[in-house]
């Protein structure tokens, strides 16, 4: 028999009828919707609009949000391959194009196929950090979410009707011809689901942290606690390590120089905070060091003022993060020395590092040099 | 009806022309970066198309000459493991390109097999005790064999 590409009509089982398409469909929009949403939040925390401004409390809303975003994005991975297989059919359609409406809606579904899978695979290469792209993740990230969005939103606009249908009640009987009944695959699917969650999910959430086998973070960081980039990649060993290192905090009135002695001689604050890494890991932690709050009145400054804090490390766009008057005037703000009961080691930020409450890891800069107030 | 596709469809494209502005503006001008990014967003929905997605139909075609009780078990621990396989591969397919960071790395191969160890152990489980679906035919409208 010569080779040739399927029809449309080849394909019989169940798992293809616009029910399955619909309702894996549905769940896949809460999934992206989550995923999208959440991404958005944790941009606008990143690079806050002057419209926007994200509290200090509660201080594990990000460490909810983010893991949120992560584990959505892991859910959409089975959803997706589940409804891109129950819609398969459809590329094989003939003809390829009947009107400029149904040229409109192949053009979505390619934009919404192709930036949906590379949000899913770029996603997961991120999350355990494995790059095999010359771009830098997250601006590419950012912009094709919105075009996986606005896909969505155009596909769900130009098929509500069928999907509207797909869903009564009378809806026809599927077609007969594999062993996989609708109910089946939508079962398969949600097993499918759930066990990607359930393995990964260790990574934030406490209860499932010895359940989740492919979680991407584990215990074996210093501490206890992990690490997203060390000292070594950072290049900071000789300045952090230098004994004449000095944290310098600049004010309106002029800078002041304090050693990590000086550091430790002013008032202590002990608080109990997560690290919640954009890449979908937290782990909470005791760290123990002068809270912003006192530090600001010592040199003579507000509590409340916004403070520039450079790293030791002078490269990288997180070189330097600004923490907004909503969180230095939160007592729960700390300038660390200390985490888990001893001096942070180096790669934790050693010899001091910002901890502030709801906060992305990123910004919670390691290797302090300089304060800088306006 | 009518107004809220319409609706959707303009703040679709409203969506869909912001996230092209904002990629444009990333890419432009054109370097060997930005090229790299729209070659990805070109390849993922064709490696789908025309590797994984033949893969899974041949695949859960060649599961139905399974004997009924084992074939569904089967496919759905199928499913199960490529899922599993799929969230394990950027763990297991090299060592990282920076320094590795404490914590990174907790035997991602071990968890991969153990994970589907147990996959497969319910998957046994559900065939040897006959929960299996035998096709669903001719009960009711939502669920009918096929």
């Amino acid at each position: 028999m010569k080779p040739r590409l399927p029809r449309e009509s080849d394909f019989r089982g169940a798992a293809h009828s616009p029910r399955v398409a619909t309702r894996v469909g549905l769940a896949l929009a809460v999934t992206f919707g989550l995923c999208f949403l959440t991404g958005l939040l944790s941009h606008l925390i990143q690079h806050p609009p002057h419209w926007f401004t994200w509290p200090s409390r509660p201080v594990s809303l990000y460490r909810l949000t983010q893991g949120t975003h992560v584990i959505s994005g892991i859910a959409s991975i089975p959803l997706l391959a589940a409804k891109l297989w129950s819609v398969y059919p459809e590329l094989f359609t003939r003809p390829a194009l009947r009107s400029a409406t149904h040229a409109l809606e192949r053009l979505s579904v390619l934009a919404l196929v192709g930036s949906a899978l590379f949000e899913l695979v770029t996603g997961l290469l991120n999350v355990t950090q494995n790059y095999p792209w010359p771009f830098f993740f997250p601006p590419v990230h950012y912009a094709v979410g919105w075009i996986a969005v606005g896909s969505i939103i155009l596909h769900v606009g130009l098929k509500l009707p069928v999907a509207r249908a797909a869903l009564a009640p009378e809806h026809p009987v599927a077609p007969v011809g594999t062993t996989v009944s609708r109910r089946a695959f939508l079962r398969t699917t949600a097993t499918s689901t759930g066990v990607a969650v359930l393995a990964t999910a260790g990574a934030t959430i406490p209860a499932l942290r010895h359940v989740s086998p492919l979680k991407w973070r584990s215990d074996q960081g210093s501490r206890g606690l992990p690490v997203n980039r060390t000292a070594t990649a950072a290049g900071v060993v000789a300045a952090a390590t230098d004994p004449d290192w000095r944290l310098e905090i600049s004010t309106p009135a002029g800078t002041t120089s304090l050693s990590r002695a000086g550091l430790a001689a002013l008032p202590q604050t002990t608080v109990d905070l997560p690290i919640a890494c954009v890449e979908g890991w937290s782990r909470t932690a005791t760290w123990t060091g002068v809270a912003f709050t006192d530090l600001l009145h010592a040199i003579g400054a507000r509590p409340g003022s916004e403070v520039r804090v450079s790293s030791l490390e002078t490269t990288g766009i997180y070189s330097t993060s600004v923490l907004p008057g909503t969180h230095t005037a939160d007592p729960l703000t700390v300038l660390a020395l200390d985490l888990n009961g001893a001096p942070l080691d180096l790669d934790h930020g050693y010899p001091c590092r910002v901890i502030a409450p709801n906060r992305p890891g990123v910004l919670q800069t390691k290797w302090v040099s300089r304060l800088e107030t306006a | 009806m009518t107004a809220i596709r319409a609706l959707l469809v303009i703040s679709g494209l409203a969506t869909l022309g912001w996230g092209v502005t904002l990629f444009a503006d990333w890419a432009l001008p054109l370097s060997w970066t930005s090229v790299s990014a729209v070659l990805w967003l070109i390849a993922c929905p064709l490696v789908h198309d025309a590797l994984i997605a033949p893969a899974i139909g041949l695949t859960a075609r060649a599961l139905d000459f399974l004997p009924a009780p084992v074939a569904l078990p089967a496919k759905r621990g199928l499913a199960a493991t490529a899922v599993l396989a799929v969230i394990a591969f950027p763990l297991v397919w090299r060592p990282f390109a920076a320094p590795a960071p404490p914590g990174a790395h907790d035997e991602p191969l071990a968890g991969l097999l153990v994970s589907t160890a147990v996959v497969w152990i319910a998957v046994a489980w559900r065939a040897r005790t006959g929960h299996s679906n035998v096709p669903e035919q001719n009960t009711d409208p939502g669920t009918a064999g096929g």
